[in-house]
This record gives structure tokens, sequence and C-alpha cells, in this order.
């Protein structure tokens, strides 16, 4: 385990300067990513036997399911190294990741329902992925709005991270207990949304377009926490020397 | 007001008779949540009580069996009276009450950690029912689960088992969430 | 390709509709989430800016009334 490493995490500043380093790379790597993997998704994978062309939803729902819920993990790894070794960046990543989160939870939910209408015949359905996302959706909000109900950045800090680690400890309580109320009121005919044995031609764009997502979360995720340190420490003073150039442009 | 408002239709209603009483609940609780830390923290006995020498858990417990008393057990004693009223069989009710007296508490303890951390702040209630609503899906899920299974006249045990995991489960932790977001809250 | 024509393209096979508003959506969403920190951070600058400026000039009123014997603003 590299320590300094850990504890130069621990310095806003260095955590500025590697980010203005890397973001670039995200940004590029995860558009260029996404585009191939929409465009061969859309055009270029066979379609579905049973779902036709309306299946080719998958390569944008799936991928913002997937961030929606590994980005609230991530929260949950954050606020509890936030607590324990109360480090500034572990709130700062919470609180630039929640609104990105929310963002794809909220694609999730929207892709999915627009997939259902085709497929299950109506716009909403109760499934238990569906379900649980529309929790995971209010998991975020409740966040969001605590957050912001907040003056005092300490206060906000710890009462943000004793929320998340609250969630994150109910979501798997709340995933078994809506998959199995789901298993009982869900006609056997409904099918699953994923096929388990997809050929390559088929999960290849979809694993681009996961790849591509995580690389484009963390390019918006440096923008975001890039902004909070700035305000943070504003009375450094390299932030107040950031602000003095930037300012005369 | 769900016969009223929605249909008297008696096949309607016992099917949803579970789920009635269990929103029932979850509202109840969540509108008296506010006042469960508030009127302490006004007056700075808050303070006192979590700088205190007794361990904050045992009085975070404390408070919060007060606040199930005044809202679950009553529940508990009336939920006979709803039942016949959204026409939910007689041999039914006893499992209705086991379910809401395994259930209501742990809407007391999550709904607890809500008011801990919001006591603090003048916003308050919509806020902490957006934060407590989310964390009580699975009980309410398992509550009227375990009234429909009776309903139909399915064996009982696994369902009893899960509720009573998720209080003991509660029980244990939800304490220790609420004490840290009180401490957090007079810290100021 | 796995559509014989264009308009084959866009109408995927009648669900059109339902895949087109999906990927629609999703990329309004993901550009709103990309420029949002931009801007953010312009207004940020700005109001930073704002602040130090204002304490700045206290801070040479300060200096430029202690030569006189002045009272410092506050």
């Amino acid at each position: 385990m590299n320590w300094t490493f850990f504890h130069k995490l621990g310095s806003p500043k260095w955590f500025y300067d590697l980010s203005v380093k890397l973001q670039p790379w995200f940004l590029f790597l995860g558009v260029f990513l996404l585009l191939i993997g929409t465009v061969w998704g859309l055009a270029f994978a066979p379609e579905d036997y049973q779902q036709g062309n309306s299946f080719r939803i998958i390569y944008i729902h799936v991928p913002t399911a997937i961030l929606a819920q590994s980005c609230y993990m991530m929260m949950a790894a954050s606020a509890f190294v936030g607590l324990v070794w109360k480090m500034k960046i572990a709130d700062m990543f919470i609180v630039a990741a929640a609104p990105i989160g929310a963002a794809f939870t909220f694609l999730a939910l929207f892709t999915g329902a627009v997939w259902g209408k085709p497929t299950w015949g109506t716009w909403w359905v109760w499934d238990a992925r569906l379900t649980s996302m529309l929790v995971l959706l209010f998991l975020y909000f409740g966040l969001m709005a605590l957050r912001g109900a907040f003056e005092d950045t300490d206060m906000a800090a710890k009462a943000s991270a004793i929320l998340v680690l609250v969630g994150v400890v109910n979501i798997p309580i709340i995933k078994y207990s809506v998959e199995w109320w789901n298993t009982l009121h869900q006609p056997a005919t409904f099918t699953l949304t994923e096929k388990p044995a997809m050929p390559p031609e088929m999960w290849l764009p979809l694993l681009i377009m996961v790849i591509g997502i995580y690389a484009f979360f963390t390019s918006v995720l440096f923008s975001r926490m890039r902004n909070e340190i700035l305000i943070r420490e504003r009375r450094t003073k390299w932030v107040r020397g950031i602000v003095l150039e930037e300012d005369q442009s | 007001m769900f016969p009223l408002g929605v249909s008297p239709d008696p096949s309607f209603l016992s099917t949803a008779a579970a789920g009635v009483v269990w929103v029932a609940a979850l509202l109840a609780t969540m509108l008296s949540l506010d006042r469960m830390f508030k009127s302490d923290f006004d007056d700075g006995s808050l303070e006192q009580l979590v700088l205190c020498q007794q361990p904050l858990y045992l009085l975070v417990l404390a408070k919060i069996f007060v606040h199930w008393s005044l809202t679950g057990i009553p529940l508990i004693l009336l939920s006979p009276v709803l039942a016949t009223m959204m026409n939910l069989n007689s041999e039914h009710i006893p499992i209705l009450m086991i379910t809401l007296f395994l259930g209501t508490p742990v809407i007391s303890l999550i709904g607890g950690i809500g008011a801990a951390l919001t006591v603090s702040l003048r916003t308050g209630g919509v806020l902490v029912s957006l934060i407590v609503l989310p964390l009580t899906i699975p009980v309410l899920i398992f509550g009227t689960g375990t009234i429909q299974a009776s309903v139909e006249g399915l064996p009982l045990g696994g369902y009893l088992a899960i509720m009573g995991v998720i209080l003991g489960l509660s029980l244990m932790l939800s304490p220790f969430a609420s004490a840290a977001a009180l401490k957090m809250s007079v810290s100021s | 390709m796995s559509f014989a024509s264009f308009s084959d393209f866009i109408s995927m096979g009648g669900h059109g509709l339902y895949v087109w508003l999906c990927y629609g959506v999703s990329l309004v969403v993901f550009l709103l989430i990309a420029i949002a920190p931009v801007g953010q951070r312009k207004s940020v600058i700005r109001q930073l800016a704002q602040v130090q400026r204002r304490q700045e000039s206290r801070k040479s009123d300060r200096e430029g009334g202690s030569e006189n014997g002045n009272e410092s603003q506050a």
C-alpha cells in the first residue's frame, strides 16, 4: 500500500494540479469510446430475435445503470474515508459526484421505462430493477437536499457522510426486498432486460460504452471537484494566484 | 378515507387493506419525527445529553422508544378497527398486529436517523421524509408481504423471520448513526 | 451494417421513436453535465475575484490610512 499517495491525496492542491493534467485524457477517451460504442450499437450490432431493434437501448441503459450504482458505492467509500481520516477531498468527492450519479440514475430510469414500452407494453413497470433505481434516485435527491440545507461546510460534510453510509447499508436490503416483491407480482412471461448469453457482436459495444462512461464520469468529476477546491481553498495563496490570473483574461 | 376516495368495493378494499394500514403507519411516524429531538435542541438540553457520561446510543434508544410508544403502539392498537373498515378478514388481524409490532419500531429507528441529521436545520419537515422514506421501503414491502401471505394461506415463518432480522439490525445499527448525527448537529 | 438503408436505420423496425428518444435525451443530459461545471467555474472565479479585489482595496486603504494615523477602515 503506497501511503505517500494517500497522504498526497489529502492535499487539495496536489489533486487540483493532477486533475488539470489528467482531465483532457479522460474526456477524450470518454467521448471517443462513447461515440464508437453508440455507433456500433446503433448501426452495426445485430438485431435481437425477440425485441427487434428496441434492444439497442441497452447500450445506454446498462452503462448508466452501472454507473448510477457504482457512483454511490464510490461515494460510500469516500464517506467512510472522510469520517475516519477526516480528509477534505473525500467530502469534495461526495459533493461533486452526487449530481452526476443522480443524472445517470435518472437516465437509467428513463431509458429503462422507454425500453419497457415496446417490450412490455407500458411506459412504467414495477420491475425489480426500475423500482430499485427509483429508490436509488430518492437516496441521491435526499443526499443533495440534505447537503444544500447546511450552511456550515464541516457539518454538511459529516451529515452527508452519515447519510451516504446509512444508504449504502440499505441498498442491498432494498434490492433484495424489491426483487423478492417483484418475483411475487410479476407474471412469468416477463423477460429479463439483459440477455445472459450474448454473442460478442452484441456485448462488445456494451463493454466499450461502460468503459467510456466511466472515463466520461471521471472527466466531469474532475471539473466539479476543481470548482469545489477553488471555493474551499479560496484563502490560500495558490488559489488566489489562479483567481488573479484567470480574472485578467 | 380510502373507501371514500377510491372505491368502497369490498374485494378491492381487502386487497388494499394491508398496504393502506402500512402506509398510514409510515405517514403517522413521519409527521411526528420532527419533534423527536427538536425541542431538546432548541432549549439546549440536547447538547447536555450529548456531552454527559451516559452512552449516547442508549439515550437515542430511549428517545426512539418514547416516539414509538406514541406513534407505533396506538397504531397497533387501532389496527383492528382500521382492518375492519378496510374489509380485511378478522382472522388476519393478529398477523397484521404482529407485523406492525415488528415493523413500526424500525420506522421509528430509521426516522430517528433522519431526525438527528436535520435537528439543527430550520427546514426539517419535507427533508426528513425525503431522507427516511427510501430507507423504509424494505419494511413496507415485507410488512405487507407477510399479511398478503397470511391472506393467501401461505406459511408465515420465513416472513416473520425476515421482519425479525430487519428489526434486529435496525436496533443494533441505527442508534449509532443517530448518535453520530446528533454529535454533529450540536457541534456548532 | 445491420440495416438495409438509412431510412431503415431511422425507423429501427418501428421502434424508432423509443430508441431515438432514449439516445436523444441521454445526449442532452450528457452535454448538460459536461458543460455545467465550465459555467460554474467562470462564476466561481468571478465571485472570488470580486472578493479578492475588495480585500486588496481594504488592505491598501488601511496601509495608506495608518501613515496618517487614521483609524483603520473595517
